[in-house]
């Protein structure tokens, strides 16, 4: 009995010893990267998601609040790939004074076309131009690096904790591996020729590319414009073309023109998917987000 | 109610044809959405036959090959191989089998699938276990 009490309280050591003042302030400004950093830094960290579940990362702002919680961070924690359209403030926020990891960007990138309907892409769109999509979290290996990533960031700021970092990264990276099983296991379900991918928006590349999809978009990679009357009439025409049985919706997005489509063409809504980031009940997790995302596309494409 | 019984029976002719228009509105089928697309210029998926051969290196062994959800081939083994030929639908992306082996020995196994299409290149794949391994495997047209 006493042997059992000391493990016990030997177990319970680590996070009664740190207290708020040890714990490093993280800032995340991705719903994925917030769960990760979670995950990862246990009770040595403080993770505060300022983008939260079901925000469109595309729409955010900062807030006053938002940026003093930056100003007094150990470690902010970027999406990247030029999702964060407001940069300029964290880093007149944080003088250059706090370590702001745009994880991101340390990813492999996907090229994407400019879409013709985004203002900004057009303006400055030369020939063979590209986007950079910066959905990276829906490829399982990206995940997997940002994990690294995460982790490799926390034992430099807190190397006193490496072990504890290490240990949980391994679980959750763990997770995934088992996570992208299953995915694989699902989507073989479906038969290659019916894996077309009508969506809201064009954030689903990476997932396209990792499971042999091909993704339709109405909006571009980014929600801020709205498609062209000849981008829907060309979608349409495709749609018809290449015998698509289910569209998309999102969790953050206007369904109207989604709508809009399917009274034209026929073709019935398949079911609504995370495309920016975490969401609330059973998408509050990352596993959770893709398990429903996959489920809710497998189901509707059969 | 006086009157003609002519005028009458003409009065109530008239009144029927008048209901007779949003009647027949009313009941008759109504206009069908947009059919669900089916294309029919979209080519036919050729079948061929296959040749699959499973190498387990703990035996006796059970396995399961599914393809877009069906079982295609399943059985029970004593020998270190079995194999099967087999016609598939092969679209041009190509097709995902998933593999399932298990034994009953408790011990790291390496299991090995082989699927050979009729003119074209075969697609192997490996993987390992202590108990079962559930694999993906994709073959797609080299050509």
């Amino acid at each position: 009995m006493r042997a059992l009490l000391f493990s016990f309280l030997c177990g319970l050591a680590p996070v009664l010893s740190t207290g708020a003042a040890d714990q490093l302030r993280v800032v995340s400004f991705s719903t994925v990267l917030t769960e990760i950093a979670e995950q990862v830094g246990g009770p040595h960290t403080k993770v505060a998601g300022l983008v939260i579940a079901g925000e469109d990362p595309h729409e955010y702002q900062p807030t006053p609040a938002d940026l003093d919680q930056v100003s007094q961070a150990n470690l902010v924690l970027l999406s990247g790939k030029q999702i964060e359209h407001y940069l300029d403030k964290i880093q007149q926020a944080t003088g250059g004074k706090v370590d702001a990891l745009s994880v991101g960007d340390q990813l492999p990138s996907l090229q994407l076309p400019p879409n013709p309907d985004e203002e900004k892409a057009a303006a400055s769109a030369e020939p063979n131009s590209t986007l950079e999509d910066p959905h990276w979290w829906h490829c399982i290996a990206n995940v997997k690096k940002a994990t690294t990533i995460v982790t490799d960031e926390l034992i430099k700021l807190d190397p006193a904790n490496q072990a504890d970092y290490k240990k949980s990264a391994k679980a959750y990276l763990a997770n995934l591996d088992q996570l992208d099983k299953w995915v694989r296991r699902e989507i073989a379900e479906l038969p290659r020729n019916r894996r077309k991918l009508v969506t809201s928006h064009d954030a689903f590349q990476y997932f396209a590319k990792d499971y042999g999809f091909t993704i339709y978009a109405i909006e571009g990679v980014s929600t801020d414009t709205e498609p062209s009357n000849r981008h829907v009439a060309e979608l349409i025409d495709e749609i018809k073309k290449q015998g698509v049985k289910a569209i998309f919706l999102e969790s953050t997005l206007n369904p109207k023109v989604t709508s809009e489509i399917t009274r034209e063409t026929g073709v019935r809504i398949g079911g609504t998917l995370y495309a920016d980031g975490l969401g609330t009940g059973p998408a509050s997790t990352y596993d959770g987000m893709v398990r429903l995302n996959v489920s809710t596309i497998v189901d509707a494409l059969k | 109610m006086r009157g003609s019984p002519l005028i009458r029976a003409l009065l109530v002719l008239i009144v029927l044809a008048a209901l007779l228009v949003p009647l027949r509105r009313m009941t008759s089928k109504q206009r069908p959405l947009p059919a669900p697309l089916q294309n029919s210029s979209q080519p036919t998926v050729p079948n061929k036959r296959f040749h699959l051969e499973l190498t387990c290196t703990t035996s006796p062994f059970k396995y399961q090959i599914t393809y877009s959800g069906q079982t295609i081939w399943k059985g029970y083994e004593t020998a270190a191989t079995a194999q099967i030929d087999l016609n598939l639908d092969f679209p041009p992306e190509g097709v995902d089998l998933v593999m399932d082996v298990a034994w009953d020995e408790k011990k790291p196994t390496a299991v090995k699938l082989v699927v050979s299409p009729p003119d074209d290149e075969e697609t192997s794949q490996t993987a390992w276990g202590t108990t079962n391994v559930s694999e993906v495997i994709t073959v797609r047209p080299s050509k």
